[in-house]
């Protein structure tokens, strides 16, 4: 197969990139007014016009090349691989700048050009470009000497012809091109000669990019720790860094830390002069982020308006999901009705209507509060609010052992662990960040839900407390809560025996606000909940199979099966005595068995488990089932209001789902801390559990 | 001469140093924040939590403890 030519998308945060990825490959990707939310590289195939397919490869938002977090990291490995292996490099970088911040955004931007790949600099947001900060962009692409630059606007779809144009003539002619490189004085270069005779022979890299290289290591030598290099290189390298340091004068050696940036922005100053750029300074005059913060981030109505927000997602989650919910509940037991009407009687029913409608039922239910909590998240976030409730956040977090970056992780929890993890990639300080990654299981998140539901509106009586306050929506809450303040007191206690290292630091931009654009909303809304479905779906699908088969099995000679004597029956049984204190019986031993794999298949497995033990045809009712259980030798209640609460109290901390397990294994690089995440959780549901149910023994409930 | 944490809300300063033991000089040299540079606070978070400036025409957060280390002259408006 022919290779088709590659494209990079590179950029600072929030410039845009992600939205001009969508805007050119059509598929429907995450694009956020939050620093990080393209935390991988996404690539797609894209076709223009004429027929020419490339490759284009969306990258995390980088400031430098020195990286500072693990997203910035995935960028400047990408960039060292295509210093070392030419072969690699992409044929073209966009490179996408905020016209509106155009000195920062090309600190990034020369430190690419050094690299020679033909490069199209994409002056975004030109639509909304303020008078004052207008200049002479042919005069740029000039002085840059690049492939092009194109007024652009993701919004408006302003340059986007020029962009596919200048793509195509490449693609037609590929070009051999030499951008502008910033230039170093004499004196220096001669100071630098040890490590530039180094730097070239491990990287061979020729001229002004192996001197602008070397200037690099030698004001952050720590930078080299963070490339992938061989020890052996590594080391000559830092020998190298050491003679150099050596022989400049001392006056010189308390400015080289910022040297690489002082004489960048130098040069880049000179550049924009010449392009009739206007010298910046802080604007004196308001603008309208700047009056929307004098409310939203004051110091005492900003965090108050914060908790209101909070209040506001979750009121609706549980009041507005409730509609669709019941219907997907009949919608889903009626289908189980008419294929077992329709079917023959035989296992192949069985096996369709007891194990896989049953079972895929109890996970679609809980679709449209994901769906809702997505969807708030997703407004948080691309209206720029997330960034604000982290600054006002950070002080609390930190005192808490955490970072502000945390906030965000911890309120994707609340829809699941995951993603939740996978956005601490931003928390650039490791103490705090590996934290947050061992408490974010113990935030709720929407696979409890269907536990909490079916717990509470089967033994929770529908009273209200003070007349005012119904009693099962505030029990709801009480669990949501304490997963919360648990997590929180967690990583207190974690941070003060921790001693991983921590950056002290807590740099942020805080974008402009923007108004999100509602069609991109929906689709990422519409995306992360086919994810889900599919993710979970295909673990509930296979555990339904596994558990049916054990629960169908074996048969007795008139062909019936006993559940208790069944073969889950059986392991059921076996476990029973050790979650006897907790007030579980064999029958959610079976169910805890099942849910290791993940919290929600808890509520499958009772379904199935009641189906088949039910002989009668069509589907049962799990709420009635569960209160109707007598236990045969004692004729009393199998399950009481006091063992719903054990086994919810169990599942606000139990760690069961091994997706988190396999996420915190590569996100923590070994075994040593989902582990550790394990044992602390298992122990922890399993004391709170049996606290909740002796306790509430004694005092008197059932 | 006044710290970036001392500077009044609103206050425009223009920066004359930057303490050497500072934790992410590079990055903020990298964003920016270097010598000659002006810089307006825009707001402090209560109890001593980040700060928010605005540095050429973007915004940007910082704790306490790195303010302090930040020196400025302050420009009268």
């Amino acid at each position: 197969m022919k290779n088709i030519p590659k494209v990079a998308i590179l950029g600072n945060p929030n410039c845009g990139k992600t939205a001009i990825f969508n805007l050119l490959t059509g598929l429907n990707q995450k694009v956020s007014n939050y620093p990080g939310i393209t935390v991988e590289k996404k690539v797609a195939n894209v076709s223009l016009e004429k027929g020419t397919l490339f490759s284009l490869e969306d990258y995390p938002g980088t400031y430098s090349l020195i990286s500072q977090s693990i997203d910035e990291k995935i960028v400047s490995d990408n960039i060292y691989t295509w210093i070392r292996e030419p072969d690699s490099k992409p044929d073209a970088i966009i490179y996408v700048a905020d016209v509106n911040n155009i000195r920062r955004n090309l600190y990034f931007c020369t430190q690419l050009l050094e690299l020679d790949i033909p490069t199209i600099l994409l002056l975004n947001m030109s639509d909304i470009l303020i008078d004052e900060n207008k200049f002479d962009y042919i005069k740029l692409k000039e002085e840059l000497n690049i492939l092009n630059v194109i007024p652009f606007s993701a919004a408006t779809h302003l340059g986007v012809n020029a962009l596919k144009n200048v793509l195509s003539d490449l693609f037609d002619n590929p070009t051999h091109v030499i951008n502008s490189k910033m230039k170093i004085n004499n004196n220096l270069l001669t100071n630098m000669q040890p490590l530039i005779k180094i730097v070239e022979s491990v990287f061979h890299v020729k001229d002004d990019f192996k001197n602008n290289m070397s200037l690099r290591f030698i004001c952050n030598p720590k930078h080299i720790k963070n490339i992938s290099l061989n020890e052996a290189d590594k080391n000559i390298l830092n020998k190298g860094i050491d003679d150099s340091v050596d022989s400049v004068n001392d006056d010189m050696k308390i400015l080289l830390p910022t040297l690489e940036s002082d004489l960048r922005y130098g040069w880049i100053d000179q550049i924009l002069m010449s392009c009739s750029f206007k010298k910046i300074k802080v604007i004196e005059r308001k603008t309208k982020s700047e009056k929307i913060d004098d409310v939203l981030t004051h110091p005492w109505i900003g965090p108050l308006i914060f908790v209101g927000i909070l209040y506001f997602i979750f009121q609706s989650i549980f009041s507005w999901a409730s509609i669709p919910m019941d219907f997907i509940d009949s919608m889903v037991s009626s289908f189980g009705n008419q294929v077992s009407n329709i079917m023959p009687d035989g296992l192949l029913r069985d096996l369709l209507v007891d194990g896989i409608i049953a079972g895929i039922g109890g996970i679609v239910i809980f679709l449209p509060q994901i769906l809702l909590l997505m969807f708030f998240m997703t407004i948080l976030e691309d209206t720029g609010y997330m960034t604000r409730a982290t600054f006002m956040m950070d002080k609390f977090m930190r005192t808490m052992g955490l970072h502000g970056k945390s906030v965000l992780p911890i309120m994707s929890g609340y829809a699941c662990a995951i993603p939740g993890i996978i956005s601490t990639r931003t928390i650039d300080s490791w103490k705090e960040r590996l934290i947050t990654i061992l408490i974010l299981p113990l935030i709720s998140c929407s696979a409890r839900l269907p536990v909490y539901v079916l717990m509470i509106g089967t033994f929770i009586p529908e009273t209200y407390l003070f007349n005012f306050i119904g009693l099962q929506g505030f029990v709801m809450v009480v669990m949501y809560f304490l997963g919360t303040i648990t997590a929180f007191i967690l990583a207190k206690i974690f941070s003060h025996f921790l001693s991983e290292s921590s950056n002290p630091s807590f740099i942020m931009e805080l974008p402009d606000y923007r108004v999100p654009i509602i069609k991109s909303v929906i689709r990422q809304v519409l995306n992360k909940g086919k994810l889900f479905l599919v993710d979970a779906g295909k673990i509930i699908m296979i555990i339904s199979i596994i558990l049916w088969f054990l629960v169908s099995f074996p048969k007795d000679s008139s062909g019936n099966v006993d559940i208790k004597e069944s073969y889950a029956g059986n392991i059921g049984q076996v476990i029973e005595p050790i979650i006897k204190p907790l007030g579980f019986d064999w029958k959610i031993g079976i169910a805890l068995i099942t849910s290791f794999a993940a919290r929600e298949v808890v509520v499958s497995t009772l379904s199935t488990i009641y189906n088949i033990d039910d002989d009668g045809e069509g589907m049962v009712n799990l709420k009635e089932a569960m209160l109707n259980d007598m236990n045969p030798e004692t004729g009393q209640n199998t399950y009481t209001p006091l063992i719903a609460i054990s086994l919810m109290v169990f599942y606000v901390y139990a760690a069961q789902c091994m997706a988190t397990f396999a996420v915190v294994k590569s996100e923590t690089n070994g075994w040593k801390w989902p582990i550790f995440m394990m044992v602390y959780m298992t122990l922890l549901a399993y004391g709170m559990s049996f606290i909740v149910f002796q306790v509430g023994r004694i005092i008197g409930f059932v | 001469m006044k710290n970036l944490y001392n500077m009044r809300q609103n206050q425009v300063g223009n920066v004359t140093g930057i303490d050497s033991r500072l934790n992410s000089k590079i990055r903020l040299a990298e964003m920016g924040v270097m010598q000659g540079v002006d810089i307006r606070l825009i707001k402090k978070t209560p109890m001593g939590g980040p700060v928010e400036i605005k540095i050429n025409n973007y915004y940007l957060t910082l704790r306490k403890e790195d303010a302090m280390l930040i020196y400025l002259d302050i420009l009268e408006s």
